[in-house]
């Protein structure tokens, strides 16, 4: 505070008559002038905002006034406007502290007037308090690069990384095969309208072929992620193409000598090297290719490239028909480079379940015609291809295809959950299938056709057709039902509970989605944290595509299974929030954590217990947080345990000395004082709305908002208790529900173990509280509260009470 | 007499090279067992300053009083705030006596 | 459906701790059993009567004198329920009401 003691000017403002009703107010400013501190106090009788402005205005000039208190109700927006006018007056806009009388209970008729008067006088005697040690705070601008990593080429790497060129970004694409494209270069037709998806890709690098701020990696992995949000550097390694991609004219004379062919159905077989189902999908499939080729799934780059360890060493046919001199068979060393970026999208996309696990189930690679439905996409896109390829039945009749869905999926051996896109998957391939084979008979064994949406019309097209059968029921596959070559499967058939038998030339299994392993290693060497099912988790509803890394986006199947077009949209928002971060700079709030290395024991528990895991420790040891990272929760000030760390506008100190102004009770010695931190997403909007709605709000709680439960110190608690407070309550998101991860569970295990002390201080631990309440469950808080203060009355005073 | 931990609750600081309690500690007598819990390295060394118990922040650590001062089942057990400490002495007939001091002015 | 379980059959149900609850009725059971054609009922109906409270008419199918246990139906159940324990403890609890 120093030699000037800060002079606060109130202002009441009550357009309402609410406060009028319940209190005296012209008593109330006369109390109020007295407080130490308070040099103005006005009592506003004009509630235009302009009249707000000279009302402050005013005292600013005239009585050097250098912080506001407005109490009584004021929108966001009033409150917006007004600091930023009175920031031109000269106040800084964190000078004013906004003190709502009107969301703090007076309780209903049963409530003396005394109590009344005097819980209004303690709350304002709390935000004078809290107004002594305001600081006046800038926002802070921190740079950025202004470049993109996307991580994963494929449908949702491509959409995104078109969004973000098209506003000007560059873009760095980095893909692990040689070419772009990922799982949809390798499908046949997407649903609903079957239309091709080469088609689809074309129109994705529509913007992309043409644009200079497109530099795509092929055969590129990341090895390393730096740096925070705003500045990453990701390290790659590329591997050599053996072909200079600036030199090369993709003019294909170097294809047409090679003398090697190179089976093509590696790329789409369902199981895990060493592949063993070379005798199923690999007799049907007769697509090779070169050894120098132009890249896949799908041919961009334009320029070719070289697999260098299936060519013999010795040849050197396309060397010497090279026009431009562009192959180099002697590049051995990987490249490594770093790349700058502002922020980082994770589309690494899915990998097919490894069908070799079910060959207990249906002999996946036992048997040359079991092939799954990724295996069916490459097979159905070669028939149209060629014509050669064709499905003969095996004796002459009519074609039989068997689909099985739930391959692997919603099975607790093998995926639990449902790839949720199987089903109308099958659905296209028959359809497609039929066009091609018009006499096929198919049968579809499923347990629920869970058909999303609109698909559910392709379903009941289908459904009418009479041969297409729909099976309830999974079939068995014997290696012994193979003896004439046609397979006969036996199914029950669970609505009638009959056997079924029926007869099949080539039966596909629908195999699910796993996470990538791309994806996999990346999180790995980010530490991005994964769900149970090892899919990048955010937050699922409010902020999906977010990741617990600022700055780190994730898209299309790497967050979970999806469809095309739910991977594209996804894609899309997460181009548009990896455009904060890729402005020239970053203005950060300053309301963030500062640690205060004087009190600081390092004993890391913040950098722990920090959900975004935003603390770095400096040189001397002491924990610094990264300010583009940081969310602002509060959770490190609130798990500090020498209560060092601070959130600038919402300090410790700040929120003690509010505390200490409630040592002196409004109520009765016998009547239990409630203070309630409550988390302002939730329990804080319950508790508004209660009194809003006009619940009869008991008035012996005092509500303080804080940005999350977690930020609740148990100092703060242990203040309050021994100032005499009989019951502390916070409340915040209930279970996992909470927005910044684990804040509440933090809390609770906290109090918990505060509890537990209090018991052997002779004191009951039921004096500590921690409860979830849903933003709606204003009802509940109202209940819960009578209840607890009912309870505390029955308990008696706090022992610390004077 | 010694501080005593409780096994269950103490976390060695989340597995920390030094947990707060070793910190704190002026003769340096606590530290981490092979189970990671907190453990005072010789009982007989201890001097009863209480730092340990003041600063674990799972409560876990507890000290008895020396039988100078109280016989068995009397206790002393503060509870820090943010400018404040709050000490309960419980003698062995169980009376209460609360006290409430200001530590530090920041 | 029976309304209210018998004693016998909460005893039953809490010896298989009431895991053919999970069943999802996907009949891999049924079409994996080695027996399943020569009977009118099948592993997944005896789990679906059991399922509706019925336990009298679960452990007096014909079904029970067919199972070889040879254990298929337990290994290939996507939701794990130990199909072939619930078979045999049926033949006992059969086999107790009874005497």
């Amino acid at each position: 505070m120093g030699l000037n003691p800060p002079k606060i000017g109130l202002i009441v403002s009550d357009p309402g008559d609410i406060l009028s009703g319940i209190i005296d107010l012209q008593a109330l400013k006369k109390k109020c002038e007295k407080i130490r501190g308070v040099e103005h106090c006005v009592l506003l009788t004009d509630f235009k905002s302009e009249s707000f402005l000279i009302a402050a205005q005013k005292p600013l000039a005239e009585k050097q006034i250098d912080r506001l208190i407005w109490i009584g109700r004021f929108t966001v927006k009033q409150k917006c406007t007004l600091e930023k006018k009175l920031e031109k007056s000269g106040l800084n806009p964190y000078l004013n502290e906004w003190s709502d009388l009107t969301s703090q209970s007076f309780g209903k008729q049963e409530a003396s007037e005394e109590a009344r008067f005097k819980k209004a006088l303690t709350l304002i005697k709390m935000a004078v308090a809290r107004a002594k040690l305001l600081e006046p705070l800038e926002t802070e601008e921190v740079p950025n690069s202004e470049s993109a990593v996307v991580i994963g080429a494929g449908i949702s790497g491509l959409h995104a990384a078109s969004a973000l060129i098209e506003r000007g970004k560059q873009v760095h694409l980095v893909e692990k095969e040689s070419g772009v494209g990922g799982k949809v270069g390798l499908l046949s037709r997407f649903f609903p309208l079957q239309c091709n998806p080469q088609c689809g890709i074309e129109y994705a690098l529509k913007s992309l072929r043409t644009s200079e701020k497109l530099t795509v990696h092929t055969l590129s992995k990341p090895t390393s992620v730096e740096g925070t949000a705003g500045n990453f550097s990701v390290s790659i390694n590329t591997r050599p193409h053996y072909v200079d991609s600036n030199l090369c004219n993709g003019c294909g004379k170097c294809a047409d000598v090679c003398p090697i062919e190179i089976p093509l159905w590696e790329n789409v077989i369902q199981d895990e090297p060493p592949f063993q189902n070379e005798m199923g999908i690999g007799t049907m499939l007769k697509e090779t290719q070169k050894a120098i080729h132009l890249p896949t799934p799908y041919p961009f780059p334009e320029t070719y490239l070289i697999e260098r360890d299936k060519c013999p060493a010795d040849c050197k046919k396309c060397l010497e028909v090279c026009p431009v001199e562009a192959i180099n068979l002697d590049e051995q060393i990987d490249l490594k480079q770093n790349l700058d970026a502002g922020a980082l999208l994770v589309t690494s996309g899915w990998d097919a379940y490894p069908l070799s696990k079910l060959r207990d189930y249906y002999g996946y690679g036992l048997l040359p015609n079991i092939i799954g439905n990724l295996e069916m996409e490459q097979l159905l896109l070669q028939m149209t291809k060629r014509s050669d390829i064709q499905l003969q039945a095996i004796d002459s009749g009519p074609l039989a295809v068997g689909f099985v869905q739930c391959a692997g999926s919603r099975n607790k051996d093998h995926l639990s959950y449902c790839s949720s896109v199987c089903c109308s998957a099958t659905i296209k391939q028959i359809k497609q299938l039929k066009s091609l084979h018009p006499g096929a008979k198919c049968t579809v064994f499923y347990q629920d056709m869970r058909c999303f949406g609109f698909d559910e019309d392709l379903y009941q097209e289908l459904k009418s057709e009479s041969d297409v059968l729909f099976v309830r029921g999974f079939p068995r596959v014997n290696e012994s039902d193979l003896i004439d070559g046609k397979m006969n499967l036996t199914v029950e058939d669970t609505f009638s509970g009959l056997p079924v038998n029926t007869e099949i030339d080539l039966l596909v299994l629908a195999g699910g989605m796993q996470p990538s392993s791309g994806g996999l290693e990346f999180a790995e060497l980010s530490g991005l944290p994964l769900n149970k099912h090892r899919f990048f988790t955010g937050h699922y509803q409010c902020y999906p595509e977010e990741s617990q890394r600022t700055g780190i986006l994730t898209a299309g199947c790497a967050r979970g299974p999806m469809n095309v077009s739910q991977s594209i949209e996804s894609s899309g928002k997460a181009a548009i929030k990896a455009l904060n971060f890729l402005e020239s700079t970053t203005s950060i709030a300053p309301t963030y954590p500062v640690v205060n290395e004087a009190k600081c024991d390092q004993c890391k528990r913040c950098i722990e217990d920090c959900p975004y895991d935003c603390y770095r420790q400096n040189e001397k040891g002491f924990p610094v947080p990264d300010l583009k990272k940081c969310r602002q929760c509060g959770n490190c000030m609130g798990v500090c345990p020498v209560s060092a760390i601070s959130m600038n506008h919402f300090t410790i100190k700040q929120l003690a000395n509010q505390i200490e102004i409630l040592e002196n009770s409004f109520l009765r010695h016998e009547e239990p004082t409630v203070l309630a931190f409550l988390c302002e997403n939730d329990a804080y909007v319950a508790a508004c709305s209660a009194i809003d709605q006009g619940l009869d709000v008991p008035i012996n709680v005092i509500q303080i908002k804080v940005p999350c439960a977690g930020a609740v110190n148990n100092a703060l608690i242990a203040d309050a208790l021994s100032l005499g407070i009989d019951g502390v309550l916070i409340a915040g998101c209930k279970d996992e529900q909470c927005h910044y991860v684990r804040g509440f569970d933090l809390v609770q295990k906290r109090s918990g173990d505060l509890g537990d002390k209090l018991g052997t201080m002779m004191i009951e631990p039921e004096r500590v509280r921690s409860e979830g309440i849903e933003i709606h469950e204003s009802d509940r808080y109202v209940s819960l509260l009578n209840e607890y203060i009912e309870k505390l009355t029955k308990l008696g005073p706090n022992p610390f009470k004077i | 007499m010694p501080p005593r931990v409780n096994p269950e609750k103490c976390d060695g600081c989340n597995a920390q090279e030094e947990p707060l309690c070793e910190q704190v500690c002026p003769g340096d007598l606590m530290t981490l067992n092979e189970s990671g819990k907190a453990v005072c390295r010789e009982n007989s060394d201890c001097w009863d300053c209480m730092s340990c118990t003041k600063i674990c922040p799972v409560g876990a650590i507890e000290t008895r009083m020396p039988y100078q001062l109280g016989y068995h089942g009397a206790k002393l057990i503060p509870m820090v705030g943010t400018n404040t400490i709050t000490w309960t002495s419980i003698d062995i007939n169980k009376k209460v006596e609360r006290f409430r001091f200001k530590t530090r002015i920041d | 459906m029976k309304e209210a379980l018998s004693k016998s059959a909460l005893e039953f149900n809490e010896q298989v701790n009431n895991s053919f609850y999970k069943c999802i009725q996907c009949g891999y059971c049924s079409s994996f059993c080695a027996v399943f054609f020569y009977s009118e009922d099948t592993p997944r109906k005896i789990i679906r009567y059991l399922q509706c409270n019925d336990i009298d008419k679960a452990s007096q199918s014909p079904f029970l004198r067919l199972c070889k246990q040879c254990l298929t139906c337990s290994q290939v159940c996507p939701q794990g329920v130990d199909v072939a324990k619930i078979m045999r403890r049926l033949v006992r609890h059969n086999f107790i009401s009874c005497r």
